[in-house]
């Protein structure tokens, strides 16, 4: 049955406790959540002629271009952790 | 009662190897019957440790298997069997931790993004205000640099 010639006294070493719960992290591209590189804006020497609806129309073009920067800044800080840089 | 020791007094020896034979014999069927419950035993042992993953009366050392000393049979498997027994435990407190970090992940991310809007907004409202001032101080559609900032600001634009 038990042959004494291949008995060891060794004792078998026992496995540790394995714990298999991990959370997995949801990273989007890099490219994603790169800040982006903003262009200079109007030229803030001379004048200008433009009427009072183009006025309007470049102001509102302005403003909607703020809030999406906006959001996506929040975008980014949310996935990241770091705000994008204020522009100066 | 003397008639019947007579008969059996000549026969003295064998009657008492009867009794030895009889005596021997029982305690080998005893012997056989303990013999037979104890493989019984460890033929369910092998195959409960088998079932564990982990035999039990052999390991595994160094890539090869070693029949074991007999106080070392179920060693290994008893501590598998404890390990596997622990894990529904431990999963459960690991996965309340992660859902608890994951939490309070979330809650600081929502502080730090609400801080954000709060900052933005308000300089977004500035923005439009200053942008409103420098279109109403226009005259005859004359737009000068004042505007213009005003716009990039509002825009979010650098200043050329």
């Amino acid at each position: 049955m038990m042959l004494l010639g291949c008995a060891t006294a060794d004792p078998v070493p026992v496995a540790e406790p394995v714990v298999v719960v991990r959370t997995v992290r949801e990273t989007p591209p890099a490219e994603l959540t790169r800040c982006p590189v903003l262009p200079a804006g109007l030229p803030t020497e001379g004048q200008a002629l433009i009427p009072a609806p183009w006025r309007a129309g470049i102001s509102r073009l302005a403003r909607s271009h703020g809030a999406l920067l906006d959001q996506l800044n929040r975008l980014i800080a949310w996935q990241t952790g770091t705000p994008c840089p204020p522009t100066e | 009662m003397s008639k019947l020791l007579d008969l059996l007094v000549p026969h003295r020896q064998w009657l008492t190897l009867l009794a030895v034979l009889i005596a021997a014999a029982t305690i080998y069927v005893w012997w056989q019957r303990a013999e037979a419950g104890r493989l019984d035993l460890i033929a369910r042992a092998d195959g409960i440790c088998e079932a564990a993953g982990t035999p039990f009366r052999t390991a595994l050392i160094k890539g090869r298997t070693v029949t074991l000393r007999q106080k070392h049979w179920g060693v290994a498997c008893l501590a598998e069997a404890r390990r596997l027994n622990a894990i529904p435990d431990q999963l459960n407190a690991a996965s309340l931790d992660a859902m608890l970090e994951d939490l309070e992940r979330r809650e600081g991310r929502e502080a730090v993004d609400a801080a954000l809007a709060n900052r933005q907004s308000k300089r977004a409202a500035d923005a439009v205000a200053r942008m409103e001032a420098a279109d109403a101080a226009v005259l005859d559609d004359k737009t000068t640099g004042a505007w213009a900032g005003a716009v990039n600001d509002a825009a979010g634009l650098r200043h050329r």
